[in-house]
């Protein structure tokens, strides 16, 4: 075991032995068929810590990793690319668990197993994060989907989160299906499992068709992951249906996670800047950020169009990734920022919706938001930050990442790209802008609730504030994220 | 380019067309004669008895999933039994996190109350 | 005091965000201490600003008062503020109507008062900030800041339809702003700047000079900004937003709208658009000046038929800012130091005009025309302030809103700018002459206007005792009557201030557009 494997190796130790130790304390803390639920308040600072130690390690695994280096025998690449984006995961558990806490409490489900799930899907995701490698990288997506899978159908006892949870399920393994298929045709083209090993096979010779085959399959598979057009449509049902704690984890860690991957594979293909690879891809992000739009613009609740907003999100990233195929890397670096700020301010949406969440996805939608402005003045103010940061409006953080995104895309020669991305932000302002009207506009409706607590008003005023400050100066931010090009060796 | 794969080809072409030949075959050349037992979906030449649609016990998964936990870990005990010696102190360290780790979770089941049957 | 000097225009611009702040945090106060804060905060403000005054040097044409920090250095954006002729006046008007607006509505705003305040420093703040910003990044960040508080002042406190209008509103806006973001990342990502990527003004300006993009390029470019600019002002046919922003926006939100931030897209044409694509500026400026002129005939043929005060202001202010860009388009020294002189004192008068509708709709609940008539010699003052206000709106000698409108139409009378293009040798006359019966038909809606509603007998019964003034809205309507004689009768005050910079403005778009081989007759002039 060299020292590289022991580096890659503490992060996801942590992650194991903290989501352990969640299970344990559930198990030691109550006795056992104990109706009345004890608040887990040591578990949620339990898992918060186990994630700001992983972070911590992460950094410092960051500021080393000047030189990229392969742990496992080539399994794991220890790059600045791949413990950005780890970064970027712990920062979405860490701000999805304490919104949770709420609403869990009120539905009977604030349980160790919830805080282990997220903390489990979370060192899944790390991992397919660093994984350089097909086979480890299916590995790692499947601990992370299967553990989304559970946190989506966590509230057994409403009639929406099985349902999602089940669709998510079917759509979920078809894909991995499709991944798998491709990841064989890949080892038959390559005679080996080494993401590394696309390129030069892509670049001619025998396997070049079989590679081509297998890597259209693998990025499908991840495309469905991220929830690109038109591999999209289980993420409305799965986000809306699942519970909405759940939902903020999903739409932003399963996100950059599966992000990283994608990428991962497809710039270690080496594709030509001028190939129909190319086209594909912008295409698919031209129809992602407007489908996932034009369908939001139509949501009469908050949950759904919020799930529509994150595959449009997911099109502007992934537009910023045709960019840096077609051989503009820096926009690697502004990939990387866009799925913080995205994470940030999607965390903090999905949150607020959390904090208004009743029994059966209750209380998630625009009528029943009337006048929360006037009930819940801090919450609705956090909100209109997270909306207003998802529109793109500055000093938001959301504002930032979408400039830096466009000037990436402009630099690399994407100008249409670019010019189709600030469309689809205008009419994006309109639905984000509704929720607002709704809640600042409408005579308030005495049936809505919320379910607040000391975690949730942290969670939320973290998240609100984090919007505004990595809007405002995001220099440091900035200057990390420019470090996440080295991706690929060479 | 695409010699190499027409073995592949010509493969899936005969599975397609064996496959079409025997499902028109059944249904072009067998006799019929359906009756009502015949054509229920559990037909085993008795008249079935009660509803189909019963649950089964949700404790009956749970074991079958602990015991399929635990049959894997004997697959993978042997082989390290077998090269103990050889795989040393490292091997054994391995095996010794990876038979703690599955026993916090038996631990953690059995604290959960998940192998009480009543 | 060189300290303060220093980081004077930090001051001001951040001065209302911190007693937003401030207001933030405080507990929900009973409404009349929040009011006071407000009002005493934004006067602060205003004193503050008034040191301004003291430190700048109205001969020169350059940028003042400079600061500059470093911000975002990894993407090139900086912390770059400054101030010259043309914007110093508008920071002043801004500092000024806040706590006016506020003052004014110590009665009229009821529920949320909190919110209310806060949202009109926020909205002062981000105003004051575009109005010095020389970062493109910056700028683009105060001018959405501008945005948010506007919405939420149409949209919580307006009328009836306040919803779709605060709606219609910020999706115009923000299609314009789009449109600009996309052609500011295009230069920043485009232009030929030695070293590292930079948002800096000065620098983008230089690159560009020194290597000026393709012409059809640049006209793109151009149209991008000049879009979102023309939708702020507005500019015909964009205005449709702006009479249903106006009559659904509560008193203080008119006021700031049309007192400051349509004063916004003109300014954004003068600073931005200009400088940075001056070849293209010479394509577009006379359609602009067409369109202007369309704009000023357009509003004031409709504010003649409306029934509704409110929006017969509204479309009075399509009118004269269709003057203001009128005096930009002829890029000539007198006509644009006149349009920046206009958009001074139509912020004052037509500030001043919702003000007083306000006023009156705060003791009748209705606006409409009909039902008014005779009521001077119920409310002598009012009546009095009223018609003062609407004779400077007019433009009549002696008041603030002949100072400004004369200057165009003389400017634009001379300029040479359109002689090269499809209107015509000589068209500057005929538009002048065409733009000065905007003035004509500004006296005819606006004194139709006064007479149906305060002369004549009192016909309705509901007018009958109707309340005169309060001390306080004098207090409200004190410093904007001085304002319009003042800057009636020493214009020379302010132009002496105004000019140096505009003149440098016009002077090296035009010496770069030469450069450039657009506009030869301005050196064939006699």
């Amino acid at each position: 075991m060299s020292a590289h494997d022991l580096a890659a190796l503490v992060p996801l130790v942590i992650l194991t032995v903290t989501g352990a130790l969640c299970l344990l304390l559930e198990v030691t803390g109550v006795p056992v068929g104990a109706r009345k639920l004890a608040p887990r308040s040591h578990i949620v600072w339990c898992s918060e810590l186990g994630l700001a130690a992983t972070a911590l390690v992460l950094l410092r695994l960051f500021a080393r990793a000047d030189q990229p280096a392969l742990a496992f025998a080539g399994a794991l690449r220890l790059d600045r690319f791949g413990l950005g984006l780890g970064l970027v995961v712990c920062v979405a558990a860490a701000l999805a668990i304490p919104v949770a806490v709420g609403f869990l409490r009120s539905r009977d489900l604030d349980r160790g197993e919830y805080y282990a799930t997220v903390v489990f899907a979370a060192l899944g995701m790390i991992a397919l994060a660093l994984a350089a490698d097909l086979v480890f990288l299916f590995v790692a997506l499947e601990t992370t989907s299967v553990a989304v899978y559970i946190l989506a159908g966590i509230d057994r006892r409403s009639s929406r989160s099985p349902e999602a949870a089940l669709k998510y399920f079917l759509n979920g393994a078809f894909a991995s299906g499709i991944l798998l298929f491709g990841v064989a045709l890949c080892y038959g083209a390559t005679r080996s499992t080494a993401i590394g090993a696309l390129g030069p096979a892509l670049r001619g010779g025998d396997g070049a068709l079989l590679a081509s085959a297998g890597l259209l399959l693998v990025l499908v598979g991840l495309g469905f992951k991220v929830a690109a057009a038109p591999f999209h449509m289980w993420a409305a049902d799965a986000y809306d249906g699942a519970p909405a704690p759940a939902s903020a984890f999903m739409a932003t860690a399963v996100k950059a996670a599966a992000f990283a991957a994608l990428i991962r594979v497809s710039v270690n293909a080496q594709i030509d800047a001028g190939s129909g690879w190319i086209s594909a891809g912008w295409i698919i992000a031209v129809a992602t950020m407007t489908v996932g739009n034009l369908a939001a613009l139509a949501q009469r609740r908050v949950k759904r169009m919020l799930a529509y907003s994150s595959i449009a999100h997911a099109g502007y990233a992934l537009g910023g990734v045709v960019a840096a195929i077609g051989g503009h890397t820096p926009a690697l670096g502004a990939v990387g920022f866009y799925l913080l700020a995205y994470t940030l301010m999607t965390t903090g949406a999905f949150g607020v919706a959390a904090f208004f969440e009743r029994a059966d996805g209750a209380g998630c939608s625009h009528d029943e938001w009337a006048g929360a402005a006037t009930r819940f003045p801090l919450v609705s103010l956090a909100m209109a930050i997270f909306l207003f940061s998802l529109a793109g409006v500055p000093p938001t953080a959301g504002f930032l990442a979408k400039l830096n995104l466009f000037a990436c895309m402009i630099d690399g020669g994407f100008y249409w790209l670019a010019f189709v991305g600030v469309l689809n932000s205008l009419l994006s302002v309109y639905y984000y802008l509704r929720v607002l009207v709704f809640m600042y506009m409408r005579d308030p409706d005495p049936q809505l609730a919320g379910h607040g607590g000391a975690f949730v008003g942290a969670g939320l005023a973290i998240a609100a504030l984090a919007v505004l400050l990595v809007g405002l100066l995001p220099g440091t931010m900035l200057d990390l994220a420019a470090q996440l090009r080295d991706v690929a060796p060479g | 380019m695409l010699v190499p794969y027409a073995g592949v080809a010509l493969m899936i072409a005969v599975a397609i067309a064996l496959a079409a030949v025997f499902l028109l075959g059944s249904i072009y050349l067998g006799p019929r004669a359906p009756n009502p037992v015949k054509s229920e979906p559990w037909e085993c030449g008795t008249v079935s008895v009660g509803s189909v649609r019963r649950r089964f016990s949700v404790r009956f998964y749970l074991i079958a999933l602990l015991f399929v936990v635990f049959d894997v870990e004997i697959v993978f005990l042997f082989p390290w039994a077998v090269l103990a010696r050889e795989l040393g102190w490292a091997g054994f360290s391995a095996m010794a996190v990876f038979v703690a780790v599955l026993g916090l979770g038996l631990a953690y089941v059995w604290k959960r109350g998940a192998l009480e049957w009543e | 005091m060189n300290a303060l000097r220093d980081h004077i225009l930090s001051l001001v611009v951040f001065a209302p965000l911190v007693g937003a702040l401030l207001l933030l945090l405080v507990p929900a106060l009973e409404r009349g201490a929040i009011q006071v804060i407000g009002l005493f905060w934004s006067a602060i403000v205003f004193a503050l600003s008034l040191l301004l005054l003291r430190w700048f040097d109205g001969a020169s044409g350059g940028m003042q008062l400079t600061e500059q920090h470093a911000w975002i250095t990894s993407i090139g954006a900086s912390y770059h503020l400054g101030v010259d002729g043309i914007s110093l006046f508008l920071l002043l008007l801004t500092a000024l109507l806040t706590p006016v607006a506020l003052l004014a509505s110590f009665a009229s705003v009821e529920h949320r008062v909190k919110e209310f305040v806060i949202c009109l420093l926020l909205l002062e703040s981000g105003v004051l900030g575009a109005l010095v910003a020389l970062d493109l990044l910056l700028f683009y960040l105060f001018w959405e800041l501008m945005l948010i508080p506007m919405y939420f002042l149409i949209g919580v406190w307006g009328y009836r339809d306040r919803v779709y209008a605060a709606l219609k509103f910020f999706v115009y806006t923000m299609a314009g702003s789009l449109m600009m973001l996309f052609a500011l990342l295009y230069v920043y990502a485009t232009a030929p700047v030695a070293g590292q990527r930079s948002f800096d003004l000065p620098v983008l300006i230089a690159a560009v000079q020194n290597a000026p993009y393709p012409i059809g390029t640049e006209l793109l470019l151009f149209g991008a900004f000049a879009l979102s600019f023309a939708i702020k002002v507005p500019m015909f046919p964009l205005h449709t937003w702006l009479p249903l922003a106006h009559v659904q926006a509560p008193t203080a939100g008119s006021v700031i709208l049309a007192g400051v931030l349509l004063k916004m897209g003109c300014y954004g044409f003068l600073r931005f658009a200009l400088p940075l694509f001056p070849e293209a500026s010479y394509w577009f400026l006379p359609p602009i000046a067409v369109l202007a002129l369309v704009g000023i005939l357009y509003g004031a043929l409709v504010a003649m038929v409306q029934k509704d005060i409110k929006s017969l202001v509204a479309y009075s202010s399509i009118s004269h800012l269709g003057f203001v860009m009128l005096g930009i388009a002829a890029l000539e020294v007198k006509a644009t130091t006149g349009a920046v002189y206009q958009m001074l004192s139509h912020g004052v008068s037509t500030g001043a005009l919702f003000l007083l509708v306000g006023v009156l709709s705060e003791r009748r609940h209705t606006r409409l025309i009909s039902e008014y008539g005779g009521i001077a010699r119920e409310v002598p003052i009012y009546t009095a302030v009223f018609v003062l206000i609407a004779l400077s709106s007019i433009g009549l000698p002696g008041l603030n809103g002949f100072v400004g409108e004369f200057l165009i139409l003389i400017g634009t009378f001379g300029s040479r700018v359109f002689d090269i293009t499809a209107l015509g040798p000589g068209a500057g006359r005929w538009l002048a002459v065409a733009a000065a019966s905007g003035v004509i038909l500004a006296a005819v809606y606006l004194l139709w206007m006064v007479r149906r509603v305060f002369f004549g007998p009192l016909r309705n019964p509901l007018n009958k005792g109707l309340r005169d003034l309060t001390l306080r809205e004098g207090c409200v309507f004190a410093p904007l009557v001085i304002l319009v004689v003042l800057m009636g009768v020493a214009p020379g005050y302010f132009l002496k201030r105004i000019e140096p910079a505009v003149a440098a403005a016009v002077s090296d778009v035009q010496q770069r557009a030469r450069l450039a081989g657009m506009g030869r007759s301005l050196e064939a002039r006699p």
